[in-house]
């Protein structure tokens, strides 16, 4: 099979653009989480600026990839950052604030209300509810919002392949210039397989790191 | 301890605008359990929740041991109260160990100082704490979640305790049960405490005090003895109940009415003839007869009539007593159900003390309007028929 041969002879590329694409995908999730996350605790405090923010995140979401990645082009360009991981980080960062921001918000405003009425009748300040109960219980949800936002990245990663960010979508991207089928396949294959192991991987994550406390209680 | 001046809450929202407090003014003594009574909506809630700050006062003040509650910071204060609500609250992300002892970790107590406290608390809610320490609020039941719930709020020692209908979500018999057993622990420890509450029931039987509120006004702030005897006007007659005597009753226990030397009771081993000839000389249609200081039997003149032998053997068997700690209520109902009209009433160790009949009941129940002072508010006592 055309593909199989290609995989063998291409082995060595294939996986530095798999890492390339796993590093593109975990730095910008990464610094999503950095934002987004004290973003959608501190929006809980005020129900109308949430909204507006959740809004906002949504709007961006709704923007296609590749017209995003078009406009950060001449923006970027200003400083030197045209083309390249700096756009492709930029875009993919903005994109995973939706899911994020959304499941953070959810997450801790989902937390019941008897929790938060005992704990602050008892004399937790806000901070202290926010550690001891409110983030612990949210984090499953948080985590699904992360797991999200990576699975959305490695497919949009692909694309970034366009404006010369690397990842496995230069197979892809390639493989068509070329009309090179098993490039072409080889490309959209292994992006699938990094999506589905992320989405795998992190599904464990979440099951670990699960209160145990909350794990007993889905049981039941 | 807890003094309410003036305290008045107006909930302003755009349409509408609720009164939840009038002009609240009384004094929670030191000590003391105070049952915030009334039906929904009628402001006791709102009022025990302004006690620590989570909800905020229109005007008047409210003094926590003589402090104004606005000179602390809300968190300073509410580490001071042990605060229990209805659902319970507990953590479900921490064991029960972790959740009763989060104020004290919080207050900075050294690790060794909270395991001791926290096992000393298992043990006065009564869970084994080898076995209950590590379990998750999930595993436990909802009467051992709520003593878990009683014994968070009780672990950093505070002097005061707010509670918001916390029995409430429990099954009667979990609720009767648990409602003995914080009795039991109050005795003990004697902490002020504000206890909401809309059951009359429970009211009479916690409560050292009763305030009645409604709609957002205090109406009566008495003894239960009191609400139940003096009602202050319709709207407390109504709410403690059509079954008031019953209530009432209930407060009274069988040595407070009991006949303490009845002269109709005889020694087991006394020949059934003298009983006889004793029983026809004084008139009584029937006699107690005790074995070693204990009610066994009872005998009436025509079981004795022909028997020869010791009066117990003749007599036939007592099928019910009282204890001298039970109520009255208890003991109307069980002339009730045993269709008897007098009992025995035995001590701790199951000694004769003394007998009780309804007459006595009916007496005691009377003598407790005798003083009225206040015609108006006087509720008219049960006629005899």
């Amino acid at each position: 099979m055309e593909l199989l041969d290609f995989l063998q002879n291409n082995t060595l590329r294939t996986l530095l653009l798999a890492l390339e694409h796993a590093w593109l995908v975990g730095v910008s999730v990464l610094i999503a989480t950095m934002i987004g996350v004290p973003v959608g605790i501190l929006i809980t405090r005020n129900e109308s600026v949430a909204k507006n923010v959740i809004n906002a995140a949504n709007v961006i979401m709704t923007l296609p990839s590749i017209a995003l990645f078009g406009l950060m082009l001449p923006v970027l360009a200003e400083v030197g950052h045209g083309l390249g991981k700096v756009p492709a980080v930029i875009a993919l960062v903005l994109y995973s604030q939706l899911p994020i921001i959304r499941n953070t918000h959810a997450a801790v405003k989902n937390v019941p209300s008897s929790l938060v009425e005992a704990g602050r009748g008892m004399g937790l300040s806000n901070w202290n509810l926010l550690r001891e109960v409110q983030i612990p219980l949210a984090v499953p949800v948080i985590l699904a919002g992360l797991r999200n936002a990576t699975v959305m990245s490695i497919g949009i990663g692909a694309i970034a392949a366009y404006i010369g960010a690397g990842g496995l979508g230069v197979y892809i991207q390639q493989g068509i210039a070329r009309s090179y089928t098993p490039m072409i396949l080889a490309g959209a294959l292994s992006v699938s397989l990094l999506a589905i192991l992320a989405d795998l991987g992190m599904s464990l994550v979440e099951h670990l790191i699960t209160p145990k406390g909350m794990r007993l209680k889905e049981a039941h | 301890m807890i003094e309410y001046k003036n305290v008045t809450k107006i909930f302003r929202t755009p349409g509408r605008t609720i009164t939840a407090a009038q002009e609240i003014s009384f004094t929670i003594e030191t000590g003391n359990l105070v049952v915030f009574l009334g039906p929904s909506g009628c402001g006791k809630t709102t009022l025990l929740r302004m006690t620590n700050r989570l909800e905020s006062l229109t005007s008047g003040t409210i003094c926590v041991k003589g402090k104004n509650i606005m000179e602390l910071e809300p968190v300073k204060l509410r580490q001071q109260m042990g605060y229990v609500i209805q659902q319970v609250g507990l953590f479900p992300n921490k064991t029960v160990a972790q959740n009763i002892a989060i104020v004290p970790r919080l207050l900075g107590w050294n690790k060794k100082h909270i395991e001791h406290r926290t096992e000393e608390l298992l043990e006065m809610i009564r869970l084994d704490p080898g076995l209950f320490r590590d379990r998750y609020p999930a595993e436990l039941s909802g009467g051992q979640q709520q003593r878990v719930g009683v014994a968070r709020a009780l672990a950093s020692h505070p002097d005061i305790l707010l509670m918001d209908e916390p029995f409430g979500s429990l099954d009667p018999i979990s609720r009767a049960q648990i409602q003995d057993e914080f009795l039991n622990l109050q005795s003990q420890l004697g902490k002020t405490i504000a206890f909401v509450s809309h059951d009359i029931l429970e009211a009479i039987k916690m409560a050292d005090k009763i305030a009645v509120f409604d709609e957002g006004r205090l109406i009566q702030y008495d003894s239960p003895e009191l609400i139940l005897t003096r009602p202050a006007g319709s709207f407390v007659t109504g709410f403690i109940g059509e079954d008031r005597a019953l209530n009432v009753l209930a407060l009274m226990r069988a040595d407070q009415a009991m006949r303490k030397a009845p002269e109709n009771v005889v020694a087991g081993n006394t020949p059934a003839s003298e009983t006889l000839a004793f029983m026809e000389q004084r008139g009584f249609g029937f006699i107690f007869v005790l074995d070693d200081g204990r009610p066994a039997a009872f005998a009436t003149p025509a079981m004795l009539k022909n028997a020869k032998s010791a009066v117990i053997d003749a007599a036939e068997d007592l099928p019910f007593v009282v204890k001298a700690t039970d109520s009255l209520k208890h003991v109307l109902s069980s002339m009730l159900t045993h269709d008897m009209d007098t009992f025995c009433v035995v001590d701790n160790n199951g000694k004769f003390a003394g007998a009780i009949s309804y007459r006595e009941i009916h007496e005691r129940f009377l003598n407790s309007y005798k003083e009225s002072r206040d015609d108006e508010k006087r509720v008219p006592p049960v006629r005899p028929h």
